[in-house]
């Protein structure tokens, strides 16, 4: 299906406006990273945007285009105004009408041992903060949910893909904006609580600067990270989740199991959930957690 | 691999002729091998309970600075050949130090064989592996065994460092024979995932493990 010019043209310029706006304001060290460098390295993402008005999944078009296209450019960033076959965290479904914002992006996936777990933390960081600007005090529920009040307004699903021995990490971002919600659903939307709708190409162009952001942070950290500097990732984290402190349910797929209820007690340097249970403290670093507080 | 009659038979005959795995048993360190507590003929057990929280049998003692430690077996069977002159000796890491033949039981038969005559759809990554969704729902109303996967169908989702990765099938149609996984199980790199095989020549598998059940009582 052909993306639409016309609304490229639109997400394009209010990407860059957001981004100049974004760097105008930000202080000339970002958690003490130049801002030059952080968004030097941050600007890959979205440097070729392709807008279509219904796809299955946007992640299943990066995979095909990362297999087909020899010469595919990283940060390459696929939004559909609907998607027909949108899944969730373990295949589970994801529902994603007009109205919503729905996109991925491909990261080329050459990260350290050390720095890869926090990749998924960070982007929840980045919608956190980009939807912050319009208002709304959403918080990230580890790994990487977007909640307001107990309820969800953003989801991301990281997969990998693999092609001729190189490894890309694919990025799903679904953020509920105008759509409506199933009444089923835990859910809530921008205009749920804004009480009014929003410009689609504007929430686009704000969440993906502050995704240029974050994704530079990342990249400029683990630079430094090499010659022995420590990573800023556990403190951006804690600027954004309430998960420390809460007590929750953990469990690899708490749809189908009971899981366990444990108190997080801290992430620690390797973006892993610290967590205490009966005086035991232990790690806990993939898998889904759900407050119950 | 093509499976007919004929195959089934050859494949019979060589457990039937063999139906026993030797198990080397090497020095997990250096140290000085300072006693045998087996002689060759010996049963030995491996692991037991359900934790495996029971250990095996004894079979030497090893001492690596004035702290022997006893050895033991990790599988069930006869101690078969010791290497006595490392008696008192000082040994490398990995050199063997006595084999257990152990007779294969029906259950370990039937892996075995269908290692041997499935398509082993193996783990790309030691990763936690769930089955993907619709598998999971054909395989809950069909039973295993009779579900046919195409060419791009997703077989399972490895989850790994906060990230999935859809594994799918390549190749022609093919019936999910086994899945070696439990949802959720973390799985080592090279370990067995799925044993697929073609649809005509699932009835030659089947056939083939009654005829093992028939011979090997449990």
């Amino acid at each position: 299906m052909a993306h639409l010019k016309g609304l490229v043209a639109n997400f394009t310029k209010a990407y860059h406006r957001a981004l100049a706006d974004l760097k105008e304001k930000e202080p000339p060290l970002i958690f003490g990273l130049p801002k030059d460098e952080v968004f030097r390295r941050g600007e890959i993402i979205a440097s070729d945007l392709q807008v279509y008005p219904e796809l299955e999944r946007t992640t299943a078009l990066l995979r095909r285009q990362i297999a087909e296209d020899l010469s595919f450019k990283e940060g390459t960033t696929v939004v559909a105004l609907r998607l027909t076959g949108a899944k969730g965290r373990l295949g589970r479904a994801w529902f994603a009408p007009p109205g919503g914002l729905w996109f991925s992006l491909a990261l080329y996936d050459d990260f350290g041992p050390e720095t890869r777990a926090w990749l998924p933390l960070l982007i929840g960081c980045a919608l956190a903060e980009g939807v912050r600007f319009f208002g709304v005090p959403a918080k990230v529920k580890w790994v990487n949910d977007l909640l307001v009040a107990g309820k969800k307004l953003a989801g991301v699903l990281t997969e990998q893909e693999v092609c001729r021995g190189e490894r890309w990490s694919l990025v799903g971002i679904g953020l509920n904006v105008n759509n409506p919600l199933p009444p089923d659903l835990p859910a809530i939307s921008l205009r749920e609580i804004l009480g009014h709708p929003l410009s689609l190409p504007e929430v686009f162009g704000r969440v993906a600067a502050c995704l240029v952001k974050y994704y530079g942070i990342f990249r400029a950290a683990e630079v430094r990270y090499l010659v022995g500097e420590r990573l800023p990732f556990k403190r951006i984290f804690s600027l954004f989740s309430d998960t420390p402190g809460r007590t929750v349910v953990f469990g690899q797929d708490l749809q189908r199991e009971a899981g366990e209820v444990a108190q997080v007690l801290e992430i620690d340097e390797k973006g892993r959930l610290v967590l205490e249970k009966k005086g035991v403290r232990f790690f806990f670093s993939g898998g889904e957690i759900l407050y119950l507080d | 691999m093509a499976l007919d009659n004929q195959k089934i038979n050859q494949l019979l005959q060589s457990f039937r002729a063999n139906p026993y795995r030797i198990f080397v048993v090497v020095t997990p360190h250096t140290g000085y091998l300072r006693e045998f507590l087996v002689k060759e003929g010996d049963e030995v057990k491996g692991p037991a309970g359900k934790w495996l929280e029971k250990p095996g049998s004894p079979l030497f003692v090893l001492e690596r600075e004035r702290n022997p430690k006893t050895i033991r077996a990790k599988a069930s069977g006869q101690v078969a050949k010791i290497n006595w002159e490392l008696q008192g000796r000082f040994v490398e890491a990995f050199t063997p130090v006595l084999e257990i033949k152990h007779t294969l039981t029906q259950k370990e038969i039937i892996a075995e064989l269908l290692r041997k005559i499935l398509h082993i759809v193996t783990a790309p990554e030691k990763a936690r592996y769930f089955l993907s969704p619709e598998l999971a729902q054909k395989i809950e109303k069909a039973g295993e065994g009779r579900v046919v996967v195409k060419p791009g169908d997703e077989l399972a989702i490895m989850s790994f460092m906060k990230r999935e990765t859809p594994i799918v099938h390549e190749g022609p149609p093919m019936v999910v024979f086994r899945v070696f996984f439990a949802r959720g199980q973390m799985v080592d790199q090279g370990e067995p995932l799925f044993g697929l095989c073609l649809e005509e020549e699932r009835p030659y598998v089947e056939k083939l493990i009654a005829r093992v059940k028939e011979e090997w009582p449990t």
